[in-house]
């Protein structure tokens, strides 16, 4: 039997149990956890293209389908030929962004860094993007994670939300592309102004939380202080963006100084946004913004109050440094309590089953089954309905019929898993959580191995973490 | 004719007693109702064009809607309001007085946080906890039907809104492409769950959902709001069926390239109007007794945005449909839309509370009593519109 640590570093901290960080933690489960904030071989992440060719190879693509349609316009309606054709294209992208989602869930699925792994995951969600109502971003949303999540988790909150915010699917996810300084030379050439939506985000979800102390005035100085900040296209390559990249565009950008948050900034260029962001990022409310919700994902839905003044002080000591925030996470005593549990969201459910079992998702039925369970279960990775992203506490997940959907999924795969009695019993004997008797008891009295793993991973004790 | 001949005023708002006809006309009724939420802060100057505002052309710009009449005109409703071509079904009711908009309406807040203000409209408080019921969740206990709440009520969707939030567990359903489980297993399972006093009984709702149901929703796979609203209708019309659902609707927060006759925005509301069209179909007879309220979180800027789109704003606008709605007319207050008269010089100016409406919804559509409404499903406020359900003689 595991021990009560053994086991909360596995599910809380990590992805779930598994036989091999059960091996891998031994009797030190802290040192476990503390190797992986930045562990010796770096941790590249899923292997996908860059974004930036993402965003390029997807645009051909459908200025492919604009192509074929145009054509048919002109010579009265597209012909069968050119239908199929477009349908073709259609497809080819659909399938580049299900093959980088699968490409993510087995990177997850087979980490030896799972504990970092859901830090990924954590930030990702906090800055969320999404290709709901926005699928010109569908192929670069794993290489967004790779690119400005993952590759800083080991810096500064700051130098992360830098990262974000003049990302390529950022940018385009929020609006910002075309969002243009109405005093800036594009902008005095015809009548535009800024977008407010993802300066709007930054101060509410991003940094400072809605609570923050900022006002509509806010939000206006730093849309304008970001107008600019945009994505190189055609109509940008004479100036020298190239496309799908970062692109600052002196041109769009509202010329002069602007006020956030009381402070002026001056700069005349891409500065004034960094500058910006920098200060936004170490403002006592993104602090205690960022505090609370790491507490809420790793202690509890209402997380103590205590946990939060720690973390937002370890914070503001050491201006964001995210390292030392994860560690003062592991060594916090009241996270370790069993009394604490979080219900996993379907996501880490599902990851959390395919840890345990010894099986790959390039098996065709198993993916497949994956994609519709997600589906099902209302958590299709980067399709959140909103960019606050998915929610955290248990009573958006746990309506009655999505129970019910967990469960069936939990018990196909189980039935389906065809494990041999050895591996039932060592699942018995080593991965079910330390108070669990009723569930020992229903596992060894199951009538074969694999309806013994089904009532484990659809038991009420494998829904939480 | 002068304008305000057109619009009811909040004179229609009442803080008066409830009357002893509006009881008696409530009784032989056995209602419905619906609640769809339009997330992401639906543009209501887009839906319901407040076509006779002298500013209306000026103030809107690339998003005003042409003439009556001109090609991709709106629709007009009394002279003063229209509605978005797109909504020909919405049209069709309102001729037969089974439909009504409300303009320049909004819940009790004044920022631009989609979330803050879906919370507010939501828990129908001012200033939501953390931990605050839904204002519908509370008001069931105000119904007269002495089931348990997951039987009257129902989330169509993978997961409980806050609306319906509340400490007892409420019906929920959602398209299904799963197996179902072997009796065996699953009996072995539910005697696990027994022990789990959060899960437990959420599981046992989902199974009585199922015994309900039989096979009737089992083909209904898309996950959409066409089949969120039949399936709604599916468990409505059954006379053991709930009496309250709950839909869902996102992707409203139009920053860029909305369109205005045609395009996204337009493209939606057909979406959402041929809904509509056929919720009414596949309420059958019970249509009569049905209402089924449209709101959003918010409205949106008055102006256009630099990306052909609008930004957040606060008045907005909603939909009162169903048999048993006093339909064929707009309520508003009318604020106006030139500079002078928005909202911090930008937004229209809310003049409703969207709990009026609500209230007015909840007392003289499902009988709930005012008293009830008054303390205990909207605490800070006290007001009700009347006039929107047709009396029951």
């Amino acid at each position: 039997m595991i021990t009560q640590q053994q086991y909360v570093a596995m599910t809380r901290f990590g992805l779930g149990p598994s036989f091999k960080d059960l091996q891998a933690l031994g009797d030190s489960p802290n040192d476990w956890l503390l190797s992986q904030i930045e562990p010796t071989v770096q941790d590249h992440g899923p292997q996908v293209p860059s974004s930036r060719r993402s965003l390029v190879e997807r645009k051909a693509i459908f200025d492919e389908i604009r192509k074929l349609k145009r054509a048919g316009s002109g010579s009265g309606g597209i012909s069968k030929s050119s239908d199929q054709q477009i349908k073709q294209l259609r497809r080819q992208a659909r399938k580049i962004t299900e093959q980088q989602l699968l490409q993510r869930f087995s990177y997850a699925q087979t980490t030896n860094t799972p504990f970092r792994e859901r830090l990924v995951q954590f930030y990702s969600n906090h800055f969320t993007v999404s290709c709901k109502g926005k699928n010109a971003i569908s192929t670069a949303c794993v290489g967004y994670e790779n690119e400005a999540i993952r590759s800083r988790l080991n810096g500064h909150f700051g130098g992360m939300l830098n990262a974000v915010v003049k990302h390529p699917v950022m940018l385009t996810y929020l609006d910002n592309i075309r969002s243009i300084g109405p005093n800036s030379s594009a902008g005095k050439k015809r009548k535009v102004g800024p977008n407010e939506n993802l300066a709007r985000e930054i101060l509410e979800l991003h940094t400072l939380g809605v609570d923050g102390g900022y006002h509509q005035r806010d939000v206006i100085a730093l849309a304008n202080i970001i107008t600019g900040w945009t994505v190189g296209g055609k109509r940008l390559a004479k100036f020298g963006a190239e496309p799908g990249a970062f692109f600052f565009s002196q041109r769009m950008h509202e010329p002069g100084a602007h006020r956030l948050m009381g402070k002026d900034y001056l700069q005349e260029d891409v500065q004034q946004g960094q500058s910006a962001l920098q200060d936004l990022s170490l403002h006592p409310s993104t602090a205690r913004f960022v505090a609370t919700k790491l507490a809420r994902h790793f202690i509890a839905d209402e997380p103590p109050e205590e946990a939060i003044n720690l973390l937002t002080q370890t914070y503001l000591d050491t201006d964001g440094h995210l390292p030392t925030l994860h560690r003062a996470l592991i060594e916090m005593d009241l996270i370790w309590q069993p009394s604490h549990r979080k219900f996993k969201t379907p996501y880490e459910y599902v990851l959390s089953i395919l840890r345990v079992l010894p099986v790959s998702i390039a098996d065709k039925r198993l993916s497949r089954s994956l994609s519709s369970g997600l589906e099902s279960m209302g958590q299709v990775p980067f399709s959140a309905s909103s960019p606050k992203g998915w929610p955290d506490t248990a009573t958006h997940w746990t309506a009655p019929d999505a129970l019910k959907k967990r469960i069936e999924w939990a018990l196909a795969i189980g039935l389906n898993s065809g494990i041999d009695p050895v591996f039932a019993n060592q699942t018995i004997e080593k991965l079910l959580p330390p108070d669990s008797d009723t569930l020992r008891v229903a596992m060894s009295r199951a009538e074969s191995p694999s309806q013994a793993i089904a009532l484990l991973f659809a038991s009420p004790d494998f829904q939480w973490r | 004719m002068n304008r305000r001949d057109f619009i009811k005023a909040s004179a229609a708002l009442t803080l008066g007693f409830m009357s002893p006809l509006t009881l008696s006309a409530v009784a032989p009724r056995d209602p419905r109702l619906v609640v769809l939420i339009l997330r992401g802060g639906m543009d209501g100057l887009a839906a319901i064009p407040p076509i006779g505002d002298p500013a209306y052309r000026s103030v809107r710009s690339t998003l005003a809607l042409a003439t009556p009449g001109d090609a991709g005109g709106a629709i007009d409703l009394n002279g003063f309001f229209g509605l978005h071509p797109a909504f020909e079904c919405v049209a069709d009711m309102y001729g037969k007085g089974e439909a009504l908009a409300i303009q320049a309406i909004a819940p009790p807040y004044m920022k631009r946080s989609h979330f803050d203000a879906q919370d507010v409209l939501e828990t129908g408080l001012t200033n939501p906890r953390g931990n605050s019921s839904g204002w519908l969740y509370r008001a069931l206990h105000g119904v007269d039907d002495t089931r348990s709440f997951d039987q009257i009520a129902y989330a169509l969707g993978t997961s409980v809104p806050r609306i319906l939030r509340g400490e007892q567990p409420v019906g929920s359903w959602a398209p299904d492409k799963l197996p179902d489980p072997d009796s065996d297993t699953f009996e072995r399972l539910m005697a696990l769950y027994d022990e789990d006093v959060v899960l437990g009984p959420k599981l046992q709702t989902a199974i009585n959902t199922d015994a309900m149901m039989g096979n009737s929703t089992k083909h209904m796979r898309a996950n959409n709001l066409a089949t969120a609203t039949k399936a709604a209708a599916k468990f409505l019309i059954k006379p053991d069926g709930p009496r309250v659902a709950v839909v869902e609707s996102s992707g409203w927060d139009t920053h860029s390239n909305q369109g205005a006759a045609s395009g996204k925005l337009a493209r939606k509301f057909k979406a959402l109007d041929n809904t509509l069209g056929s919720f009414k179909e596949q309420m059958g007879s019970t249509w009569k007794d049905t209402c089924v309220v449209v709101v959003t979180e918010f409205g949106r800027t008055v102006a256009v945005n630099g990306t052909g789109g609008s930004d957040h704003g606060v008045g907005g606008a909603a939909m009162l449909l169903g048999g048993g709605v006093k339909g064929g007319q707009v309520i508003a207050d009318w604020p106006g839309l030139s500079p002078d008269q928005l909202y911090k010089g930008r937004d229209l100016k809310p003049t409703l509370d969207m709990r009026s409406l609500l209230a007015g919804v909840l007392i003289d559509h499902m009988g709930v009593d005012r008293h009830f409404v008054d303390e205990v499903v909207f605490p800070d406020h006290r007001k009700k519109l009347s006039g929107l359900i047709k009396l029951v003689s």
